[in-house]
C-alpha cells in the first residue's frame, strides 16, 4: 500500500515539474532577473535574462538589460554583441542612440 | 528624385556630424602647455556630484600619463609636457547625475495551454467487478492555450551627463566644447565611463 502511495506521489511531483516548466515563460525569467539585480547578483541575473531572451528574441529592452549586465561584470565584447542585437531589434530612436553611444565607447576602450 | 537624393545627402551629413565636438579650427593646440581644470559644481539633484566628477577627471588624466597637480585653489593643473606657455581653462558642467532612472521592460506571457491527467487507483472489490481486470482508471483533460497576456518588470539604472568647455586663458576664446553622457547599472562605473569617453576626445587634440 505504501508503495502505491509513493508511486502516486512521484507521479504527482512529475506532473507538477513538467507543468512548471511549461508555465515558466520569459516573464518569470525576467522577474527572477530583476530580483537578482536588486540583490546585486549580476551574473545570476544574466542567467535568467538569457532564458528570457531565448523565449523572445525580438525584445530590444531585454538586449539592453543584457548589455548593461555584461558591462557591469566587465565583459565588453559580449556587451557590444548585446547592444548590436538591441540596435537591430528596435525602432526607438532614443534606444538606438544609447546603443550607438555604448558600442562606440566599448570599442574605443584601451 | 533630386529631392530624395538631397534628403539622403542631408541625412548622411547629419549622421557624419553626429556626436562630434565643436572645435575652433584656427586654434593651434600644439602650443598649449597647461590645462587648468576648474572646480566642478554639484548637480542640483545630488550633493557631492561635482567632487565625484572632478576626481574622475583628474584620475583619468593621470591614467593617460599626464602630470596632474592640485597645489592651488584655482583648480587642478594638467601639464601636457610642452614648453609653450599657452594655458586652457577646462570647465565641466554636470547635466545629468542620477542612479535611479526607472527602465521598464515589457514582455509577452504566452499561455501555452496544459493537460491534466488524473490517475485513480481502484479498490480491490471494484477491480474484481471490472471485467477487463484493470486496477486504475485515467482521465485526461486538455486545456487549449490562446490568449497572449503581457507584463513588465522594472529596474533602475544610473545616467551621467557632462558638458566640457575649453577656453584660452589669455584671450577668453572658446576653442573646444563637447557633451557626453553614459548609462549603466552602477553610478561609479557609469561616471568613470562618461569621463573616460570625454577625456579620450580631449587627448586627441594634443597628440
Amino acid at each position: 500500500m505504501n508503495l502505491y502511495k509513493s508511486i502516486r506521489l512521484m507521479k504527482k511531483l512529475t506532473i507538477f515539474f513538467f507543468y512548471g516548466i511549461l508555465l515558466a515563460g520569459s516573464g518569470t525569467a525576467l522577474e527572477m532577473a530583476a530580483a537578482a539585480m536588486k540583490a546585486g547578483l549580476f551574473r545570476e541575473a544574466l542567467v535568467h535574462v538569457d532564458i528570457a531572451q531565448a523565449q523572445d528574441r525580438t525584445n530590444a529592452e531585454v538586449y539592453r538589460l543584457k548589455a548593461l549586465l555584461h558591462e557591469a561584470i566587465d565583459e565588453p565584447n559580449k556587451a557590444v554583441q548585446a547592444w548590436q542585437s538591441c540596435l537591430e531589434n528596435t525602432q526607438d530612436n532614443a534606444l538606438k542612440n544609447e546603443a550607438k553611444v555604448h558600442i562606440q565607447s566599448l570599442q574605443g576602450r584601451e | 528624385m533630386k529631392l530624395l537624393l538631397a534628403f539622403l545627402l542631408a541625412g548622411l551629413l547629419t549622421i557624419g556630424c553626429w556626436s562630434r565636438p565643436a572645435v575652433n579650427p584656427n586654434y593651434d593646440f600644439s602650443t598649449v602647455g597647461t590645462i587648468i581644470l576648474k572646480p566642478v559644481y554639484d548637480h542640483a539633484d545630488m550633493t557631492g556630484s561635482g567632487e565625484i566628477i572632478e576626481s574622475n577627471l583628474s584620475f583619468i588624466f593621470m591614467k593617460y600619463g599626464y602630470d596632474v597637480s592640485q597645489t592651488t585653489e584655482e583648480g587642478t593643473f594638467i601639464h601636457l609636457g610642452n614648453v609653450d606657455t599657452r594655458t586652457l581653462n577646462l570647465v565641466c558642467t554636470i547635466t545629468e547625475f542620477t542612479d535611479s532612472e526607472v527602465i521598464i521592460v515589457p514582455y509577452r506571457l504566452e499561455d501555452r495551454g496544459r493537460t491534466e491527467t488524473t490517475v485513480t487507483q481502484l479498490s480491490e472489490s471494484d477491480a474484481k467487478e471490472n471485467q477487463a481486470g484493470a486496477t486504475t482508471s485515467t482521465i485526461t483533460t486538455a486545456y487549449a492555450g490562446s490568449v497572449q497576456e503581457s507584463g513588465r518588470i522594472e529596474y533602475t539604472r544610473a545616467r551621467v551627463g557632462i558638458i566640457l568647455k575649453m577656453t584660452d586663458q589669455r584671450t577668453g576664446h572658446l576653442v573646444w566644447s563637447h557633451s557626453y553622457w553614459y548609462s549603466g547599472l552602477e553610478l561609479h562605473r557609469t561616471t568613470e565611463a562618461c569621463v573616460r569617453n570625454a577625456i579620450s576626445q580631449v587627448r586627441k587634440l594634443f597628440q
